[in-house]
C-alpha cells in the first residue's frame, strides 16, 4: 500500500534541510553586513577616541579597512568566509573565532540547564492542568503563566537577584565561577520560557485528550497512566518540539538581558558590546555562529519531529 | 434532439511536482468519460470512494476544468465561453454539495446568503427580498426563517436552504454531489423527495451523485458507474438494473446491502 | 447473503440492560439521552440496534463500557447485567479489566480511533500487556494468530493507522478489540465509512468471527439494509428507548411501531421507483425536549389521546416480538384498508 516504515527519515530529506540551512545562513550573515556598515557609527573613531585628530582616524580606518567601497569589503569578506577566517577583533585584535569560543561554554550551559529546567516545569504543570481543567493546578497554572509572560525578564532577574542574593545571600552576585554563580540565572530564564510552554502543554494535551483514539485506548480497558501518558502525551508534545526549538534556539543565541543583569561573560555581553563598539567581525561572526547555532537546533528538532511523527517521514 | 447536457470524452488529470523533483507523479482522476443527460430527467451517478465522482461534478461545472474534452450544455461548449460567458452560464446550473454544515457561511444571516445568490444572478435589488421568501417556500421553509443564522437550523434544513440558494437564479441543471449522504434517514427522504417534487415543477435537470446505491437505483432514468475515473456501465436505469453489462457493476450491486421488503 | 440459521433464539442471555436511563445536564438544563432501555444481548447473537442520530446509540455503548464515569454532569441509572454482575455498579479497576477483555468495541472511522503515533502492532501488544500481563515475546504469537483471524498480512504490525486503507484499518480495529477473546463484540457503525465492497468484507468478517469464535455482538446502525443484512435480532431505539425488538425477518417485514414501519418505507431502493417516499413529518426529537407520553406522538399518523399522556412499555406482541405502543400493527392495517379503497 505505502513504503514500509522508516525508523530515520530519509538522506535525501536531511540534505535538502542541510541545503536550506546553508542558504539561511547566508542571507542573514549577508544582510547584517550590509546593516553594519550602512549604520551611522565608525569604529576606527571609536577606537581612537573622540579627541583623536583626522590623520589618526583615517590611518586607522585603512589598517581595519572599512575606508575601502562596501562592495569591495562584501567580497573580501566572502573569500575570508571561505577559507573560515573570521578576522580579528577591532577593539581586542583577537581572532574572531577565539573569543566566541571563550564564551560559547558558557551561554550553552545556560541555555541548556535553563531548557531543561523549563520543560521540567512547564510539560508536568501543563499536564496536570489540562488533566484537570478548571481546577486548583489549572488556575495555578494559568496565573503563573500570565504572570511569568507579563514580567519583563530583567525585572524578574533582579528580583531574584534582590531576594536570594542580596537580602538572603544565599547565592553570589555576580560572575560565574561556580555552579551557584548559574542558579539565579538559569531559574530566571527558565521560569520564563516556561511561562509559554506551559500554555502549548496544556493546550496540545487538551486536544489530544478530546480525541478519539483516546476515547478508544479508555474503551479498550487501558490504564489511565497509559492513556495519559503513552497515548496522548506523547502525540501532545510534537508541536512542543517545534515551539521548544525556536525557543532553545533564542537561549542558545546569548540571552542578553539575563547576561547583563548576572554579569556573566557569555555570548549576549561579546555580541551587546560589539555591536556599540562597531566591531564589525566580532559582529558578524557572532551572528554567523549564532544563525548556525539556531538553524542547526531547528534541524535537530525537525529530525526529533520526524523521527516522532511518523506521518512526516513518509511524506 | 440533442441533449440538455452533453459530455464528450472529459478526462481530468493533476500532476503535483516540485522545482527539484525529477519524477512527477500524474493522476487520472477522470479518464475519457462521454454521457449525455436529456431534459428534466435524472442522471444518476455511482461509484466507491476515490472513483472521481467529485472531480467530474466539479470538471462539468468548470469549476475545476477538465483538462480535455467537452461540456455542452444546452448545446452550448462550456470550454469556448470567456470568464463572462462562463458566469452567465453558470446561472443556469448550479452545483450542492454534500455536506450542509460547511456551506452556508456561519455568520450570515439566511436572507443575506441567500442575497448573494440573488446578486450573482443579476437579480434587482428591488425583488430579491421577495424572491428569498419565495425560494424558501420552494423548499418548504417560512419566510420567517430569513432572520435566522446557520446554527438555528439542523441538517436537513441547512440543506434545504442551500438548495433554496441553487435555485436562486433559476437554474436548468443541478449537479447534486452526495446531497443527502450525512443526513438522517427519515430526513433523507424529505430532501429526496422535495429533490423530486423541484424537478416536476421547475423542470430541473440533474446529476444526482452518490455512493447510496440504493438511492442512485431509486432516483435515476439513466445510470453511470465510476471505477478509478473511468464510466465502466452507462445507459437507462431499467437496464442497468436488470441487465448490466460490467461485472464491476454486478459486483457493486451485489456488495450492497438491501431491505427485501415484501413489497 | 442469507442467514442460515437464528442465532440466539434460545440462547442464554450475555448481556442484559435493564430500564438503563442517562441524562447531562448542563446550565441547569438536563438532557435525557436514554429513557430506560430494556436490552438482551444473547450467547452467539448478532443483535442489530438501530436508530437515528438523536436516538441515543453511541450514549447507549459508552454507558455499557461505563465510560461517561467521570464527567461531572452525567446521571446513569439502571442495571447492566453481565455474567450475574451490574457492570454500573463495579469500582473502576474492575471495569477496566472487562474493557477490552470481556466487553470490548469497533468504531466508526477506524483513522480516528487509532493512535497515529502508535503501530498496529503496537497497539495489540497494549492490550495484551494489561489485560494478559503479556511481554514482547509472548504476544507474538497471538498477535500473528490475530492477523490471520482478520485476513490482514504481517506487515500491517509493524504500520501505522494513517498507511492503510479504510477497510484494512478496520479489520486492524477488529483484532485490536478481539485480542484478549473477550465474549461481547460492541460494534459503533464499524461499516459507515467505508465503501459498499469493502463494507460487505467486514460484514462477513464479522460473521466469521461470530462463528469461530462464539462472540456475542451488539451493532449498531443507522442503515437499515446493513443491519438487515447481518442482524439475527433486530431492536429499534427512538428517542432513548427501544420502541421494538423482533427477529430480523419479522421486524423487517411485519413490523408493529408506527416508527419501524414509516422508517423502513422512507428508504430508497429500485423497489420503489416512481414512487414518492414515505415521509415522517418533523424531526427526531431533541434530547432536552423530550415529548410527554410516547416520545414519538406528535410524529405519529395513529397518535391516539392515551399516546400523549402515558408511556408505552416494551412488551411482548408475539413470540419474541416486543412493541412500545398502544396501537401496535395498526398503522400497516389502516394503510391497507386505505390502499384497498
Amino acid at each position: 500500500m505505502s513504503p514500509p516504515s522508516a525508523r530515520f527519515p530519509s538522506l535525501r530529506f536531511a540534505a535538502a534541510k542541510l541545503g536550506r540551512l546553508f542558504v539561511t545562513v547566508f542571507v542573514i550573515t549577508s544582510l547584517v553586513f550590509v546593516v553594519l556598515r550602512v549604520l551611522p557609527g565608525d569604529p576606527a573613531r571609536t577606537i581612537a577616541g573622540l579627541d583623536a585628530d583626522e590623520r589618526e582616524v583615517a590611518a586607522l580606518r585603512a589598517e581595519l579597512g572599512t575606508d575601502r567601497p562596501m562592495l569591495e569589503q562584501y567580497l573580501s569578506w566572502l573569500w575570508a568566509m571561505l577559507r573560515a577566517d573570521f578576522g580579528s577583533s577591532f577593539f581586542h585584535d583577537r581572532p574572531v573565532l577565539e573569543l566566541i569560543r571563550e564564551r560559547v561554554p558558557l551561554t550553552v550551559t545556560l541555555s541548556v540547564a535553563a531548557f531543561l529546567g523549563a520543560l521540567l516545569v512547564a510539560v508536568p504543570l501543563g499536564v496536570a492542568m489540562a488533566v484537570r481543567r478548571w481546577g486548583a493546578v489549572d488556575y495555578f497554572g494559568m496565573a503563573f503563566s500570565h504572570l511569568a509572560m507579563a514580567l519583563p525578564e530583567f525585572w524578574l532577574a533582579i528580583l531574584l537577584l534582590l531576594a536570594f542574593a542580596v537580602m538572603l545571600g544565599w547565592f553570589p552576585l555576580f560572575g560565574a565561577e561556580t555552579p551557584l554563580h548559574f542558579v539565579l540565572p538559569v531559574v530566571a530564564l527558565a521560569l520564563s520560557r516556561a511561562a509559554v510552554l506551559v500554555r502549548l502543554v496544556r493546550s496540545s494535551m487538551i486536544e489530544e485528550l478530546g480525541k478519539e483514539y483516546v476515547l478508544a485506548a479508555r474503551a479498550h480497558g487501558l490504564p489511565e497512566h497509559r492513556v495519559r501518558y503513552g497515548y496522548a502525551l506523547r502525540n501532545a508534545l510534537l508541536p512542543v518540539i517545534t515551539v521548544g526549538a525556536i525557543q532553545f534556539g533564542y537561549l542558545l543565541g546569548g540571552s542578553i538581558v539575563i547576561e547583563q543583569v548576572f554579569s556573566l561573560p557569555g555570548l549576549g555581553r561579546l555580541l551587546l558590546s560589539a555591536i556599540y563598539r562597531r566591531d564589525f567581525p566580532v559582529v558578524q561572526g557572532g551572528v554567523i555562529v549564532t544563525a548556525v547555532v539556531f538553524s542547526g537546533v531547528n534541524f535537530i528538532a525537525d529530525l526529533l519531529y520526524s523521527a516522532a511523527n511518523p506521518k512526516i517521514r513518509m511524506t | 434532439m440533442t441533449p440538455f447536457v452533453s459530455v464528450q470524452r472529459l478526462s481530468k488529470t493533476y500532476t503535483a511536482g516540485s522545482l527539484f523533483r525529477s519524477r512527477i507523479p500524474v493522476t487520472h482522476a477522470v479518464r475519457d468519460v462521454s454521457f449525455t443527460i436529456e431534459r428534466n430527467t435524472v442522471m444518476g451517478l455511482a461509484g466507491e470512494s476515490g472513483s472521481g465522482k467529485s472531480t467530474l461534478a466539479r470538471a462539468l461545472v468548470h469549476l475545476d476544468p477538465p483538462s480535455t474534452g467537452e461540456v455542452r450544455v444546452a448545446g452550448i461548449p462550456l470550454a469556448r465561453l470567456g470568464r463572462h460567458g462562463l458566469r452567465k452560464a453558470r446561472r443556469r446550473m448550479q452545483i450542492v454539495f454534500q455536506d450542509p454544515h460547511g456551506a452556508l457561511n456561519p455568520r450570515l444571516r439566511i436572507k443575506h446568503s441567500l442575497g448573494e445568490a440573488l446578486a450573482n444572478a443579476a437579480v434587482p435589488r428591488a425583488e430579491r427580498a421577495d424572491r428569498a421568501a419565495e425560494l424558501l417556500q420552494l423548499v418548504g421553509l417560512a419566510p420567517e426563517h430569513l432572520d435566522r443564522y446557520p446554527a438555528a437550523f439542523s441538517g436537513g434544513q441547512k440543506q434545504r436552504i442551500v438548495i433554496a440558494r441553487a435555485l436562486a437564479g433559476r437554474p436548468e441543471f443541478l449537479v447534486l454531489d452526495e446531497p443527502v449522504s450525512s443526513l438522517d434517514v427519515s430526513i433523507q427522504a424529505q430532501i429526496i423527495n422535495l429533490l423530486m417534487d423541484l424537478k416536476r415543477r421547475l423542470g430541473l435537470t440533474y446529476l444526482f451523485i452518490s455512493h447510496d446505491l440504493n438511492l442512485v437505483s431509486y432516483v435515476s432514468d439513466s445510470i453511470g458507474i465510476l471505477k478509478e475515473g473511468e464510466l465502466v456501465e452507462y445507459g437507462p436505469a431499467e437496464q442497468v438494473l436488470r441487465r448490466p453489462r460490467s461485472e464491476y457493476t454486478r459486483k457493486l450491486f451485489g456488495a450492497s446491502p438491501a431491505l427485501h421488503r415484501g413489497v | 447473503m442469507g442467514r442460515h440459521k437464528i442465532h440466539g433464539r434460545d440462547g442464554e442471555t450475555v448481556l442484559q440492560l435493564q430500564d438503563v436511563q442517562v441524562s447531562f445536564s448542563s446550565d441547569g438544563r438536563s438532557a435525557r439521552a436514554l429513557r430506560g432501555i430494556d436490552l438482551e444481548l444473547r450467547e452467539r447473537e448478532v443483535h442489530g440496534l438501530v436508530g437515528e442520530s438523536g436516538a441515543g446509540k453511541s450514549v447507549l455503548l459508552h454507558t455499557l463500557l461505563h465510560l461517561n464515569r467521570g464527567s461531572a454532569n452525567v446521571e446513569t441509572s439502571g442495571r447492566v447485567i453481565y455474567k450475574g454482575q451490574d457492570l454500573l455498579t463495579l469500582f473502576e479497576p474492575n471495569m477496566r479489566r472487562i474493557r477490552g477483555a470481556e466487553i470490548s468495541i469497533v468504531f466508526q472511522e477506524p483513522a480516528k480511533h487509532l493512535n497515529p503515533g502508535l503501530t498496529i502492532g503496537g497497539h495489540i501488544e497494549d492490550l495484551l500487556r494489561y489485560h494478559r500481563a503479556a511481554t514482547r515475546r509472548t504476544a507474538g504469537a497471538r498477535t500473528a494468530e490475530l492477523l490471520e483471524l482478520v485476513e490482514l498480512p504481517r506487515r500491517v504490525l509493524r504500520q501505522y493507522a494513517f498507511e492503510l486503507s479504510g477497510g484494512m484499518q478496520q479489520r486492524a480495529m477488529i483484532a485490536i478489540a478481539i485480542a484478549c477473546n473477550p465474549q461481547v463484540l460492541l460494534a459503533d457503525e464499524p461499516t459507515t465509512a467505508l465503501d459498499v465492497t469493502v463494507q460487505r468484507q467486514i460484514l462477513e468478517l464479522l460473521l466469521r468471527l461470530r462463528a469461530e469464535l462464539g462472540l456475542s455482538v451488539l451493532f449498531v446502525s443507522h442503515d437499515l439494509g446493513v443491519v438487515h443484512e447481518i442482524a439475527d435480532r433486530v431492536s429499534v431505539l427512538y428517542a432513548g428507548r427501544v420502541v421494538e425488538e423482533a427477529p430480523n425477518t419479522v421486524a423487517f417485514s411485519e413490523p408493529l411501531h408506527p416508527y419501524t414501519e414509516l422508517l423502513l418505507r422512507s428508504v430508497p431502493s429500485a423497489a420503489v421507483r416512481g414512487r414518492a417516499l414515505k415521509v415522517i413529518p418533523g424531526t427526531v426529537p431533541d434530547a432536552s425536549a423530550v415529548p410527554p407520553g410516547c416520545a414519538f406522538h406528535p410524529r405519529c399518523p395513529i397518535a391516539g389521546e392515551l399516546c400523549a399522556e402515558q408511556m408505552p412499555q416494551l412488551e411482548p406482541a408475539c413470540d419474541e416480538h416486543r412493541v412500545a405502543c398502544f396501537y401496535p400493527g395498526q398503522l400497516s392495517a389502516l394503510e391497507s384498508k386505505e390502499g384497498a379503497l
